[in-house]
C-alpha cells in the first residue's frame, strides 16, 4: 500500500492497494465456503436406512394389546407398534387389551419394525376377542446398548440415537412413546423403564441388566436392576 | 430526543459489502442443504436444514471474530471492519433459524412446553448454546448506532465483549454435542483450526501492539523539543524534557495542528498554532482545560527512544 492510501467507506470507490486486499480476501473466504461445506457434507456420518411415510395414511386391523407397549397384531401376524402424534404415546388406546381394533395412520420403518403413528381419532374397537399374548422367558442377561425412543429411531429422525439426538428421546419417552433398547445390532423393546425419573439413562452407552423375552411377536428387554 | 443516526449511510461500498455476505449465505447453505440431500438421501431435510445454519452461523462467527485483530496486523482489512455489523446480524439470523428450528424440532409437540424442555434436557450442550443464542440476540439488538450512544460507548463495548463468551459456550455447544456424536476426526480437526486461528490472530495483534519501535537517538531530540514519526498510519510526536521523553499523538485536539512542531512552555506540551496546552505524560490538558490527545508507551533503551505505537488510552 502506498504510504498515503486511506479508505473512507462512504468514497465510492477504495484506493487500489486496498481494494486488491479486500478482493483476495473475499476470494479466498468464498473459497473457504465451498470447500467448508462439501467437506462437511461428506465428514457426517452416514445416515440409516429408516422411512417415516409422512402424509401417507394406511388403514389396519388386528388385535390390539397394550404391554409393554400398546401395539397391534395384525391379520396375517406382522406386529406394529402404535405412537401418538409429536412426541406422545398413543393414549387413545389405553384400557383395550385384547380387543378386536381398526386405525388409520402412518407407517415408520426400518430394519424389519414397524411402528405407526396413529391419526387421531381413527381408533375403531369391536369385541375383546383374544386372551393375553403368549409370553416366552428367555433367560436374564447383561447387555450394552442405548435407550432411544421408538419413533424417532424407526424413522422419523434421522439420526434418531446419540448425542445430538439424545433431549429429543428424552423428550419422546417421557411423552409415553415406546423405549426401545439398541444392543450389538439388535432392536429390542425396553420394558420396566421409567423415562421421567431417568432422563440421564437416555441416549448414552450403558449397560443393562434384564430378563429377555417374547412377548407374542415382540422381542422384550425387561428391566430388573438398576 | 431529536437527534436522527445518519452517520452512516447507504452507499456503494456497504450495498457490495452486503451483496458478498447474501452470496456467501447462498452459496454455503445451498450447497450443504442440496449436495447433502445427494450425497445423503436418507437425511431428513429437517436434519441438514438445521446443521446448515448451525455451521454457516458457526462459521461466520469465526469471520466476525477475525476481522478485529486482522485489521491491527494490516490496515488493509479495514474495508471488512466497515460494515461488520451486518455481518454480525447476518450470523445472529442465521443462529436464530438453528435454534428455533432445534427447538422445535426436538422439544415441541410433547408433554412440557419447549423451552422448560430444553433446560431438563439431559445431554447439556443444548442449553449451553441458548445461554450463546441469549448473548448474540443482545448484542444484534443493540448494534444500532443509537444503543451505543445511549448505553454510553464504555458500557456498549462491554456488553460486545461478551461476543467471547458466547464464543466459548459454542465451542462447548458443538464438541459437546455433534462431535459427540460424529466418528470423522476431520470434523474435530476443523473445530480445532477454527479455534487457533481466531485464537492465533488475537495473540498475534497483541503482540503487535505491544511491540516498541525506534525512534531515534535520544540526542536528536532538542530539549522541550519533538521529533515526529509515523507508524502504522499513526503519527506522533515525541518530546524531550527534564532528562525523560514523552510520546503524544501529533493532532492538537483544537484543530488538528502539528504537536511536534511545537514546545514544552511551563511543562506543558505548546501548539504551534494557537497555543493549546497539553502535560506530557498523559495528554490532558491543564485544568480547567479538559481537551486530551492520545499518549504513547515510550522508553529509552541504549541511547535509543523506542515507542509502543498503539495509544495508552483509547477514546473508548
Ligand atoms: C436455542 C439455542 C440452540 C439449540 C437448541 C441448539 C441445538 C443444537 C442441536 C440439537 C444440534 C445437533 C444437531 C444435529 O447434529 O442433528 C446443534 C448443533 C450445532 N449448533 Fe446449535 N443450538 C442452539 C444454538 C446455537 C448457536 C447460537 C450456534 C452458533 C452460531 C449453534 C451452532 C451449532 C453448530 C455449529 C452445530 C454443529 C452442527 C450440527 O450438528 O448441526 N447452535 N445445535
Ligand atoms: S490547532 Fe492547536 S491550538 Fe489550535
Amino acid at each position: 500500500m502506498r504510504e498515503d492510501e486511506f479508505y473512507v467507506g462512504y468514497l465510492p470507490h477504495a484506493p487500489a492497494g486496498v481494494a486488491r486486499v479486500v478482493r483476495r480476501a473475499v476470494v479466498a473466504l468464498l473459497v473457504l465456503v465451498v470447500t467448508l461445506s462439501v467437506t462437511l457434507v461428506v465428514a457426517q456420518m452416514p445416515f440409516a436406512e429408516a422411512s417415516f411415510e409422512y402424509g401417507v395414511v394406511r388403514e389396519f386391523a388386528g388385535v390390539l394389546y397394550e404391554h409393554p407397549f400398546p401395539h397391534v397384531v395384525l391379520q396375517d401376524g406382522a406386529v406394529h407398534l402404535l405412537a401418538g402424534a409429536g412426541k406422545r404415546g398413543s393414549s387413545e388406546v389405553a384400557g383395550h387389551d385384547g380387543h378386536d381394533v381398526r386405525l388409520r395412520g402412518s407407517r415408520i420403518l426400518r430394519a424389519g419394525m414397524t411402528m405407526v403413528e396413529v391419526e387421531t381419532g381413527s381408533v375403531r374397537f369391536g369385541a375383546a376377542s383374544r386372551g393375553p399374548e403368549e409370553v416366552v422367558e428367555l433367560g436374564r442377561a447383561a447387555l450394552q446398548g442405548e435407550i432411544v425412543d421408538g419413533k424417532c429411531y424407526l424413522g422419523v429422525m434421522n439420526p434418531g440415537v446419540g448425542q445430538v439426538h439424545r433431549d429429543c428421546a428424552a423428550r419422546c419417552l417421557a411423552g409415553g412413546l415406546p423405549a426401545l433398547f439398541v444392543t450389538e445390532g439388535r432392536v429390542l423393546v425396553l420394558s420396566g423403564f421409567d423415562a421421567k425419573a431417568r432422563m440421564d439413562m437416555v441416549g448414552v452407552p450403558l449397560t443393562l441388566e434384564g430378563v429377555r423375552k417374547k412377548i407374542g411377536g415382540l422381542e422384550v428387554f425387561e428391566l430388573t436392576g438398576r | 430526543m431529536s437527534v436522527t443516526y445518519a452517520a452512516v449511510q447507504w452507499n456503494g461500498q456497504k450495498k457490495l459489502y452486503d451483496w458478498v455476505i447474501a452470496a456467501g449465505v447462498v452459496l454455503y447453505l445451498g450447497l450443504f442443504v442440496g449436495l447433502g440431500s445427494v450425497v445423503h438421501p436418507q437425511a431428513t431435510a429437517e436434519t441438514l436444514l438445521i446443521r446448515g445454519l448451525g455451521t454457516a452461523a458457526f462459521l461466520l462467527l469465526h469471520v466476525v471474530l477475525s476481522i478485529g485483530p486482522l485489521t491491527r496486523l494490516d490496515r488493509r482489512f479495514l474495508p471488512l471492519l466497515y460494515n461488520r455489523r451486518h455481518l454480525g446480524v447476518t450470523m445472529f439470523t442465521l443462529a436464530f433459524a438453528h435454534g428455533v428450528f432445534s427447538l422445535v424440532q426436538f422439544h415441541a409437540l410433547g408433554d412440557v412446553f419447549p423451552l422448560v424442555s430444553l433446560f431438563m434436557a439431559p445431554a447439556r450442550f443444548e442449553q449451553l448454546g441458548f445461554a450463546a443464542l441469549v448473548i448474540l440476540f443482545l448484542m444484534a439488538a443493540t448494534s444500532h448506532d443509537f444503543w451505543l450512544k445511549n448505553l454510553t460507548p464504555r458500557v456498549w463495548k462491554r456488553l460486545h465483549m461478551l461476543v467471547y463468551g458466547a464464543y466459548v459456550l459454542l465451542v462447548a455447544h458443538v464438541s459437546l454435542g455433534a462431535l459427540r456424536s460424529e466418528r470423522n476426526p476431520v470434523l474435530v480437526g476443523i473445530v480445532a483450526v477454527g479455534v487457533c486461528v481466531v485464537a492465533g490472530l488475537h495473540v498475534a495483534a497483541l503482540v503487535v501492539r505491544r511491540r516498541y519501535v525506534e525512534v531515534c537517538e535520544v540526542a536528536r531530540i532538542p530539549e522541550n523539543r519533538a521529533v515526529l514519526m509515523k507508524v502504522d498510519g499513526e503519527k506522533i510526536a515525541v518530546f524531550r524534557h527534564d532528562g525523560k521523553v514523552s510520546a503524544i499523538s501529533n493532532v492538537c485536539a483544537h484543530q488538528g495542528g502539528p504537536l511536534s512542531e511545537g514546545k514544552i512552555v511551563d511543562g506543558c506540551v505548546t501548539c504551534p498554532w494557537h497555543g493549546y496546552q497539553y502535560l506530557p505524560e498523559t495528554g490532558a490538558s491543564p485544568p480547567p482545560f479538559t481537551e486530551k490527545v492520545a499518549v504513547y508507551p515510550v522508553k529509552v533503551e541504549g541511547g535509543k527512544v523506542m515507542v509502543q505505537p498503539c495509544a495508552k488510552t483509547n477514546s473508548m
